[in-house]
Parts: C-alpha cells; sequence; structure tokens
C-alpha cells in the first residue's frame, strides 16, 4: 500500500533505486534494494518456510538473484512486486533442492508476543492467546502462510497480491479467506 | 499501525487481526544477515550482465514436452475421437496444448506462462481433468484461472466399452488406473508431486496444492 508514511518511504526508496539504475550506478541500486526491502523480505520466507534458518538461506538467496537480475529491471511493475516474484521462483527452487516440503519447526513460538508486563493476569492471557495463534499458523500450509503475511504482515492491497501470485484479484482474495479460515479452525482446536 | 479503513481479513475478528499482525511482526531479522552480501555487491555482484538468457532452450523443452503430451494424449485418444455437439474437434491438437508453453523473460528468474504469444498469469496452471464416465466418455477439462473448468476435448468410447486411463507422472508416480465417476486433475509444470497433493488432485479439488510437472503421460488402456 502506498500510502502512509512506510508506503510514501518505500516509493521514494524505488525511485532512488531507480534514479541509480537510470544512472548505471547498479551497485548503488544493489546496496539500495537490499536496505530497502532485507527485512521484509526475511520475514515473508521465514513467514512462508515456518523456518527461522531456512528462511534466512531464501532470503539471501532471493536478494542474491534480485541484485545480479537488477540491471535488467525493465519496471514493467513496482521493484517490490517483481522482488516477490523472484522470492516465489526461489521458493520454487528450494523446495526441489529440499527433495520435499518446508520443515516446521514452530518459529513463532520462540519469539516474544508482548511487550508489555508479563505478570499482569491480562497480559498473560494476551500472550496465552498469541501463543496458541502462533502454534495454529505454524499449522497451516505454506501457501496459506505466505499469503496471510503479504495481506497482514506487509498489508498489500489484493490487487498486488494477485500480481506476485500471478492470479486474479478474486482469487487473490479467495487464497486469504481461506487461508483465515483454516486458521481460525486451527486456533479452534488450539483452543480445546 | 493500521494504514487503510479496509478490513485486511475477511471474516476475521479486529482481536485476530491484531494478534496475527503481531505474531508474524515479531519476527526480526538477524543481526548482520546481509553484511555478505553488501561485500558481494561491493566486489561486483551486480556489475556483472546475469548470464545470457537462453529462453528458447527453454520454450523448446516445454514446448517438447507439451507436445509428447499432446501427441500422446491424441494418439490413444484418437480411435474414440468424434465431433460432439457445441465442441469444435478438429484434425490437430487442440489450441490450448500447442500453444501453451513456458518461457523466461529477460529479467530473469521469472518463468511465465505463455499462451499463444502472449504473456498469461505465471501460475495458471495448465492443467487437465480426465473423467471416465459410466457413459464411457473421457471428458478432457481445461483448469484455468476461473475455478469454472472449461471442456476442450470430448471423446467417446466405441459403443460398450467403458475407458479406462491410467496416468503416469514425472515423478514415477504411476497413478492407479481411472474409471467410473473418478476425475483427475493435474497440472504441467516442474515441481515434484508430494503424496498430500496427490490426493488432493484425485480428490478432484480445484485449489488443491497442486504440485508443477513438466512430463504427464495419459494413456488408455484397452477395456
Amino acid at each position: 500500500m502506498a500510502s502512509g508514511p512506510v508506503g510514501l518511504s518505500r516509493e521514494k526508496g524505488e525511485q532512488e533505486i531507480s534514479q541509480a539504475l537510470a544512472r548505471g550506478e547498479h551497485r548503488d541500486a544493489a546496496h539500495r534494494l537490499v536496505r530497502l526491502y532485507g527485512d521484509e523480505m526475511f520475514r515473508f520466507c521465514v513467514h512462508t518456510l515456518a523456518n527461522p534458518a531456512d528462511g534466512e538461506e531464501l532470503a539471501q538467496e532471493v536478494l542474491t538473484a534480485a541484485c545480479r537480475s537488477l540491471p535488467r529491471f525493465r519496471g514493467r511493475s513496482t521493484l517490490r512486486t517483481w522482488l516477490y516474484r523472484v522470492a516465489r521462483n526461489k521458493l520454487t527452487d528450494f523446495y526441489q533442492r529440499q527433495g520435499r516440503g518446508p520443515r516446521k519447526t514452530l518459529p513463532y513460538e520462540t519469539v516474544e508476543l508482548a511487550d508489555s508486563d508479563p505478570d499482569a493476569e491480562a497480559e498473560m492471557v494476551l500472550v496465552q492467546r498469541r501463543q496458541r495463534l502462533a502454534r495454529a499458523l505454524s499449522s497451516l500450509g505454506p501457501e496459506d502462510r505466505q499469503v496471510l503475511s503479504l495481506r497482514v504482515d506487509q498489508e498489500l492491497p489484493y490487487a498486488e497480491i494477485a500480481r506476485i501470485l500471478g492470479v486474479r484479484t478474486g482469487a487473490a482474495k479467495m487464497r486469504v479467506a481461506r487461508a483465515v479460515q483454516r486458521l481460525q479452525e486451527e486456533v479452534g482446536r488450539e483452543t480445546q | 499501525m493500521r494504514r487503510s479503513e479496509e478490513p485486511l481479513l475477511p471474516d476475521a475478528d479486529e482481536q485476530l487481526e491484531q494478534d496475527l499482525s503481531a505474531v508474524l511482526g515479531a519476527c526480526r531479522t538477524p543481526e548482520g544477515l546481509y553484511d555478505d552480501l553488501h561485500q558481494s555487491i561491493d566486489e561486483g555482484l551486480a556489475d556483472a550482465p546475469a548470464g545470457p538468457n537462453r529462453p528458447y532452450l527453454v520454450v523448446l523443452g516445454a514446448a517438447f514436452s507439451l507436445a509428447t503430451v499432446a501427441a500422446v494424449m491424441l494418439l490413444l485418444l484418437a480411435p474414440w475421437r468424434q465431433v460432439d455437439d457445441g465442441l469444435q474437434m478438429r484434425g490437430d491438437a487442440p489450441p490450448e496444448l500447442e500453444f501453451t508453453m513456458l518461457s523466461v523473460t529477460e529479467d530473469g528468474d521469472d518463468p511465465r506462462w505463455m499462451h499463444d504469444g502472449d504473456e498469461v498469469t505465471a501460475d495458471r496452471w495448465l492443467a487437465f481433468q480426465l473423467k471416465a464416465t459410466p457413459e464411457a466418455e473421457v471428458v478432457l477439462l481445461r483448469l484455468g484461472e476461473s475455478s469454472e473448468p472449461e471442456v476442450f476435448a470430448r471423446t467417446r468410447a466405441p459403443s460398450g466399452a467403458e475407458p479406462l486411463i491410467a496416468v503416469t507422472l514425472d515423478t514415477g508416480y504411476r497413478l492407479a488406473t481411472l474409471s467410473g465417476e473418478q476425475t483427475f486433475a493435474c497440472a504441467a509444470s516442474n515441481e515434484p508431486l508430494e503424496d498430500a497433493q496427490l490426493a488432493a488432485l484425485l480428490a478432484g479439488a480445484n485449489d488443491a496444492p497442486v504440485a508443477r510437472l513438466q512430463y504427464l503421460t495419459v494413456e488408455v488402456v484397452a477395456p
């Protein structure tokens, strides 16, 4: 989403990268790309794979490939969309190399899920609820976690998610809705 | 923190949305994760032009495999082919099969499906559904972007014969022979199949997490 300070900062960042590319300053453009999207790409990879170590490896592969290809970026989409498409292709390679689906190591349970006083009863309830959600999230398939990451963590509009996934906007909405439904079912199981 | 008034998630309460955002947002990039990458960039990673694109090889490979699939299908189904109402059956392969191929753009690392020279969406599966009905009719359906499969070929078995179809995937799986009301859907691309995905495919789910296949052999078994 382009609105808000984050969106404006991203737009400005993409503009600066495009300008650097136009000047032939590929190294500068690549450094800027990593700084602009490194964190976002890491989270996307970890969310999709549900494994921090694999996520680190994949994020580095994605950005390395993107930096190599950056001089040939034609601007037919935003850099962000292009980067996510590179990520999805690298994800395919990753699965092929692994010869199976991703390992799941419940990464979300290891992170701190509340930033206030855990002694307070309300905060304990909050932490427990979010830990159940984290476990439920880990139980989903990678495609579900991927669309939830794009929609909730990155707050991408459905149209952009659709471009990343290569589907129509309606199909992107449907995928998010189904992921939410499955997540709610998993949360229900965790609660029982 | 929200940047839009539009609900992020359909059919989810605000609490779930907030919790999910907190859980996903708790993921932090390790310190120094990209240090080596920045060093590689300084050493010329982004300066060196990427290796020569050879999309024609991919196109040729894909075209070859798809043509093989088409040829096998047509060859094996040929004795049963008839003109069916509302469906134009010609003497050559269905156009969807002839013209769909995988290409790689100049951007690299960005495979796209091409159809008759035009790009189609990247994840549009080249998919088929084979259905052997009790009426001895084999229906080939194409599953495109929409959830509604479209019929592009229909064949009839000789009178009194029930068609049986055997499908072999490039992963080495030999699917059980299909007959009766069973349906089968598959996709042409290049990922290995997992057992669960096979089960989903056999269940005929249009939104099954289908793996990509490059080689698919459809064989009509003599009844």
